[in-house]
């Protein structure tokens, strides 16, 4: 028996695939919501007995697809969910989705910008010199080692006790969790053009500026792009995180915790999907950049 | 000779202005460490610093020379600090004096770091960034006593160090239930099972699509927003932290063990093939060791991550003990230095966890590339 070789994609071509992965879907959504019939049990059955109510079997699944509070929402509770507070909801409302939605956004956006520029900025620095490199790089290694997101409380307290607008307060989380993978990817990405190049542009007598736009900077953006999806979603993760020791006023990890004291199953898996749907629609975008940005040039160093 | 004795003069004048120049003022007295301590034991220190900085500048030994520029800067960091320790609380920030002695730290400290560059004292490389996190804490215990810095916002790192002593049950217990219950648990549950869930893939590849679709699916919800959902399931205490810190570290060890799985090149599968291995024997001989460093360095990016998940997943609810929980109430309360202790000690456990895995990674993984210099 022939071993198929690793990288030879499964057979089938690319309609293939998306059955497989409409099927797979399905799948899920069907075994999700057979689950929530045992997870929700316990609580229909406690509701009924409260109500003094006899159930039939037939009722009784359907009870477990509507609880209110449930263990476990079934996928057109969430949706349903999702639906309220997006469209039902007037938009200015702290119970609309989409202004929470709105809020992380904006810090994350923020947030993200000055720690790409952060990174880039570190890793300029490093490529242009050794020494700062070997000093400040396994530092930057060590200070990510710490659960910097579990000291985010502080940090906004600290600065909104320094009379920082909110704002900025969770933007710092989020410059600090996303300038490290940009600086590491980039001082790869500056670092890659291969030696023979950078003997051309000596012998061009081109400057350390020209060499860095001319040559340095383009080899670099096919590391760029993965480096900012990862940035991405900690990016959005960052803000969610950065929220939540506010006092719970507006955005994703504000709606977490309001969700979570109250008890608020549904509110919890909306936000939950909202969250995700921030990271993903991320990601495409960036995608989508690199896509736009690195196709053009084919064959390039 | 020119370029060791340049800089044993501009060693020599930074120094010489650290000590002659004030450091900052007591009411209105300019306080510097000339006028200040006796005249015996002043120019028994400045001799002493100029002879370490001979040694460093005209010193055959880059080894000798970078530990004299050690010393030197300790000596110097040790006269300012009695100094300013013992004339009392400063106002007005630092004076001239204080400004060159942090230019000679530095100096000295990047001129060590350069002289041990790549002799047996570096080994690993660790020398020079320790140097720079001792003149950083060093800095920073200078900068309370220069500036008039609330101590609630920012205490001196020797207050920190006596907070930790002073609270030490305290942060004991929580230690033992953020690190010892929740985080340490759910990092190996879940650097294992993802360990053995992409094994499984690879063993049975028809799963290998279903699995690629349902891992896109999970990496892309932010693990953090489960947290409260996890709280909800399976209650306050560490269970839902161990759930969150295994969820946490998950999917970076699925997807390392499968890019590690995957690289085993053509010529060896070839060769085990040849040899009529089973999928067993191929796995254990060749393909797994091959994946050893990806693994390891997922499970190096998953340390921190599994202290994150059990730390902040105690923000959703918690019995009253917890690093995070202690990390939110007393930041809630203003009790700044409890806060930092508490840091610290986190900070500490996952700095010493990381060191472990990279030790281990070395040891294990000593043939690779990226281990070589």
């Amino acid at each position: 028996m022939t071993d198929r070789p690793r990288d030879v994609p499964a057979r089938g071509g690319a309609l293939s695939n998306a059955l497989v992965t409409l099927l797979v879907l399905g799948a899920v959504l069907v075994l999700w919501t057979l689950l929530c019939i045992p997870m929700n049990a316990a609580q229909v059955e406690r509701d009924a007995a409260r109500r003094k109510v006899e159930l039939s079997a037939a009722d009784f699944v359907l009870a477990t697809w509507a609880m209110p509070r449930p263990m476990l929402p079934a996928p057109h509770q969430i949706v349903g969910e999702i639906w309220k507070t997006t469209v039902l909801t007037p938009i200015g409302s702290p119970r609309n989705l989409l202004f929470h939605i709105w809020a992380t956004l904006r810090t994350a956006l923020v947030g993200l910008v000055a720690g790409v520029a952060l990174g880039l900025a570190l890793a300029l620095w490093f490529v242009h010199f050794r020494l700062a490199e070997r000093i400040a790089l396994p530092l930057v290694v060590c200070f990510q080692t710490i659960p910097l997101l579990a000291i985010a409380p502080m940090i906004v307290v600290a600065m909104g006790n320094a009379g920082l607008p909110q704002l900025w307060q969770k933007a710092v989380i989020v410059v600090t969790g996303v300038f490290f993978p940009i600086t590491l990817v980039m001082v790869r990405g500056l670092r890659s053009p291969a030696p023979a190049l950078l003997d051309l542009m000596r012998s061009y007598d081109a400057s350390p500026l020209a060499i860095l736009a001319k040559l340095r900077l383009p080899a670099s953006l096919p590391y760029l792009f993965p480096g900012l999806k990862v940035a991405v979603a900690i990016a959005v993760v960052s803000t969610i995180v950065a929220e939540l020791p506010t006092g719970a006023q507006a955005g994703l990890g504000a709606r977490l915790l309001v969700g979570s004291y109250n008890g608020l199953m549904l509110t919890l898996w909306a936000t939950m999907a909202a969250a995700s749907l921030l990271a993903v629609l991320g990601v495409a975008l960036v995608g989508l950049a690199e896509r736009l940005v690195l196709s053009p040039r084919r064959g390039s160093a | 000779m020119k370029g060791p004795a340049l800089s044993f003069l501009a060693g020599t004048l930074l120094v010489a202005a650290a000590i002659a120049l004030p450091l900052g003022m007591v009411g209105d007295l300019p306080l510097s460490i000339g006028r200040t301590l006796e005249t015996a034991a002043v120019a028994g220190f400045i001799a002493v610093l100029l002879a370490l900085l001979a040694i460093a500048a005209f010193g055959r030994w880059r080894t000798l020379g970078a530990l004299a520029l050690i010393a030197a800067a300790i000596l110097l960091a040790a006269l300012q600090m009695q100094t300013l320790r013992s004339a009392g609380p400063q106002t007005g920030g630092p004076g001239l004096g204080a400004l060159f002695a942090v230019a000679a730290l530095v100096a000295f400290v990047l001129g060590s770091a350069a002289l041990v560059a790549g002799t047996p004292l570096d080994r690993g490389g660790g020398l020079a960034p320790l140097l720079f996190f001792l003149l950083v804490l060093y800095l920073w215990e200078l900068a309370t006593l220069l500036y008039a810095i609330p101590r609630i916002l920012l205490p001196a790192p020797s207050a920190i160090y006596g907070r930790i002593i002073q609270q030490w049950p305290t942060l004991q217990a929580d230690f033992v239930q953020t690190v010892v219950r929740a985080a340490i648990p759910g990092l190996v549950l879940g650097s294992t099972a993802g360990f053995v869930l992409a094994v499984a893939v690879d063993r049975f590849a028809r799963l290998s699509t279903a699995f690629q679709i349902l891992g896109s699916l999970l990496a892309v919800v932010p693990i953090l927003a489960v947290a409260p959902i996890m709280v909800l399931w399976l209650g306050f205490d560490w269970q839902s932290k161990v759930a969150v810190a295994a969820l946490m570290t998950f999917f970076p060890m699925f997807t390392a063990t499968g890019a590690g799985l995957r690289a085993t090149g053509a010529t060896e599968t070839d060769l085990m093939q040849s040899y009529a291995a089973s999928y067993g024997q191929t796995l254990r001989l060749v393909r797994l060791p091959i994946a050893l460093p990806y693994i390891f360095s997922a499970l190096k990016l998953n340390v921190p991550a599994a202290m994150v998940g059990a730390m902040i997943a105690e923000f959703f609810g918690t019995p009253i003990v917890g690093l995070g929980f202690r990390i939110a109430s007393e930041a809630g309360r203003l009790s700044f230095d409890i806060v930092w202790a508490a840091i610290a000690v986190a900070s500490a456990f996952s700095l010493l966890l990381y060191a472990a895995v990279g030790l281990a990674d070395r040891l294990v993984t000593f043939w690779h590339p990226s281990h070589r210099n």
